[in-house]
């Protein structure tokens, strides 16, 4: 039961300004995701809510006390590591009670408490064996199990699913997200893997450079990214560089070499203004004859890409630039052959006018 | 032996090869090493064993008879068990003291990064070499009532009389901890590096503060490192005779020094072999112990 409050924090390595001050209120039983490249300050910066690395400025905050100066092992926190760290000389029930047994619980208590623990990750049975002994995803649990039995302020998650296969990783996302809403514990999930953030988080906050870009729910992330970083980190997307035109109520004119494409914008635009049009590979449909009334531009199918449910069209513009489409196989895709020149058409609301 | 590269094989899968295919290149290349331990080293031993159990003919390198006399001597005679038992205990006093001096300084060269740590380190590992003759003599020029050592405190007024840091046990000891901490440290750090920096994290997350840390996390997964130090350097304290001869004066005696004046004193070849041949059963019988204690599967051992 937690409220994390950030508040301007900064932290630099010798002349490496990492954490260029970061804002950022989580509330109770939220699970936010910090979602970033390598090198945005996302571990950093969860680091510092860990209290394993200091923090030069600013101030961490935990249901109104502040803790930026406490060392780690005073912190409330349960952390997984990406490599689970768990004590190779311990077993899986010595590694669980460890904290237990360090914040001096009853003995009764502690055995209660790893049995639960055990129960919730579904490893009651192997609880004498080593961690050598166990698969990656059942250190993973154990892992996971340690941290939440200790029923800690904040769950701190450093990219715990990287190492795991890609089967066992979309698995252990639901996992966690169900043990998480379970005990409504206040998470905080470093990746920088942008299925995992949409498909786990409450809110995502996106990093790069160590400032937050866009701090928002995945559906906003998705269909209303805040800038060029953000539309091209989450999803694929189709970019095209423009001039502002028209600008009205967050509906924008913009000029794209000989193309005129209308969108909308979350940011007042000005007239002239330099700006990105973004769009979605899925929301683009292919069609002979140009549309009224949304936008579209002319060009050539070069490659078609069998995706299973869908299939990936790149088309090479009229104007030099490429696009991606992502259609649903239909009876009409057959017609858009590579060498075919046809129209890729997308609807006015689907356009997002970044600011650049 | 030495569970730390166990360990690393089991973290990281690098050294998960396949097992080697014998071919004709292999063998080739195997041959030349295998060849030289064969003779330099089983041969000659499993000769020091034969030679072990011949009668005693003064002077005499010849294999003749058979007879259990050499080992009988030694062990009826409370002379040579004793000697026996304090060449065990002096090694045993050795590693304890090697392992409580080593330890702060292989957990310093790990944990603390900078220039002065290289300084250090090539430092610890100086006497390593050296011969031990030398270092020996090194010692003495130290150590003796003249020495510096006692002139430096008699200087300072420490002390009025020089302190008896030769001829005696307090001398050998002085300088085997000194000849053999490099071997302690360079276990104890190996050991220390392998340990995965996340897992004293992960403690401290846990609750525990540095200390607790420590003896909780660090100090367990460093056993395998002790336990090899603690093995190289028993043995070489237990099987040296340098040192004590030198040191000691002919006034501390062990089964190396008694093997040496066996040899080079009594002339008797057969009894120095069963002496010899006692040192490397006990050798063998100290690192058997040593690893059944420490390679048990909590240290890093055990199943994929």
């Amino acid at each position: 039961m937690a409220k994390l409050e950030i508040v301007d924090v900064h932290k630099s390595f010798g002349k490496n300004h990492v954490v260029k001050g970061i804002n950022l209120t989580v509330d109770d039983g939220e699970f936010l995701c910090l979602l970033g490249p390598s090198g945005c300050g996302k571990t950093t910066l969860l680091r510092m809510i860990a209290g394993l690395t200091e923090t030069d400025e600013g101030s961490i905050i935990i249901n109104s006390k502040d803790i930026t100066d406490l060392p780690p092992d005073k912190r409330s926190n349960g952390m997984v590591f990406q490599n689970y760290a768990l004590f190779p000389h311990m077993t899986v029930e010595q590694n669980i009670a460890y904290g237990l047994k360090r914040h001096g619980l009853p003995k009764a208590e502690i055995k209660e408490k790893v049995q639960a623990g055990l129960e919730m990750v579904r490893l009651e049975n192997l609880g004498k064996r080593y961690p050598k002994e166990l698969s990656g995803g059942q250190q993973q649990r154990v892992a996971l199990a340690r941290a939440l039995v200790m029923n800690p302020d904040l769950l701190l998650l450093d990219e715990p699913l990287s190492n795991l296969d890609a089967k066992l990783r979309k698995e252990m996302r639901l996992e966690i997200r169900n043990i998480q809403k379970k005990l409504n514990v206040t998470t905080i999930f470093v990746t920088h893997d942008q299925e995992e953030a949409l498909t786990m988080a409450d809110t995502i906050a996106i990093m790069n450079g160590g400032v937050v870009e866009q701090l928002g729910t995945p559906l906003e992330m998705y269909e209303h990214p805040k800038t060029q970083f953000v539309a091209a980190f989450i999803g694929g997307t189709n970019l095209m560089e423009g001039e502002v035109k028209e600008y009205a109520e967050n509906r924008a004119v913009v000029q794209c070499g000989d193309t005129t494409l209308h969108g909308i914008s979350i940011e007042d635009l000005a007239v002239g203004q330099k700006v990105i049009a973004s769009q979605r590979p899925e929301r683009l449909r292919l069609q002979m004859e140009p549309p009224e009334d949304r936008n579209f531009l002319h060009g050539t199918v070069t490659t078609r890409v069998y995706l299973g449910a869908s299939i990936r069209f790149v088309l090479t513009m009229d104007n030099g630039s490429t696009m991606i489409a992502d259609l649903p196989i239909s009876d009409t895709s057959e017609e858009y052959a590579v060498g075919t020149g046809c129209y890729a058409v997308w609807e006015y609301d689907d356009c997002h006018i970044l600011e650049e | 032996m030495v569970d730390v590269k166990k360990q690393h094989e089991n973290d990281t899968g690098i050294f998960n090869h396949k097992p080697l295919k014998m071919t004709t290149w292999n063998r080739i290349a195997l041959t030349p090493g295998v060849v030289y331990v064969l003779l330099v080293c089983i041969i000659p031993v499993l000769y020091l064993l034969r030679f072990s159990f011949s009668e005693y003919k003064h002077g005499s390198m010849e294999l003749s008879g058979f007879t259990l006399e050499n080992y009988i001597d030694f062990f009826t005679d409370s002379y040579y068990v004793d000697l026996l038992i304090s060449t065990l205990v002096m090694a045993l006093i050795i590693s304890f003291i090697t392992i409580f001096l080593a330890y702060p300084i292989a957990y310093y060269l790990v944990r603390v990064k900078s220039k002065v740590v290289r300084v250090v380190a090539v430092l610890v590992y100086l006497p390593l070499m050296a011969s031990t003759v030398v270092t020996s003599f090194g010692w003495q020029s130290l150590l003796t009532d003249s020495g510096f050592v006692n002139n430096l405190l008699m200087a300072i007024g420490v002390i009025d009389e020089p302190l008896k840091l030769m001829y005696n046990r307090t001398g050998v000891y002085i300088a085997m901890i000194a000849a053999n901490m490099p071997y302690m440290v360079v276990q104890i750090r190996n050991s220390l590096k392998s340990i995965d920096p996340f897992t004293i994290q992960a403690s401290k997350t846990m609750g525990a503060n540095s200390v607790r840390t420590f003896f909780y996390v660090t100090l367990p997964l460093s056993l395998p490192g002790i336990s090899a130090g603690v093995t190289l350097v028993f043995v070489s304290a237990m099987s040296a005779f340098v040192t004590p001869t030198l040191i000691g004066g002919g006034r501390v005696n062990t089964l190396g020094s008694l093997i040496y004046n066996q040899v080079t004193v009594a002339a008797n070849f057969q009894f120095a072999s069963a002496v010899a041949f006692i040192l490397l059963v006990v050798a063998f019988a100290i690192m058997y112990i040593n690893n059944r204690v420490f390679e048990s599967k909590r240290l890093g051992g055990g199943g994929r």
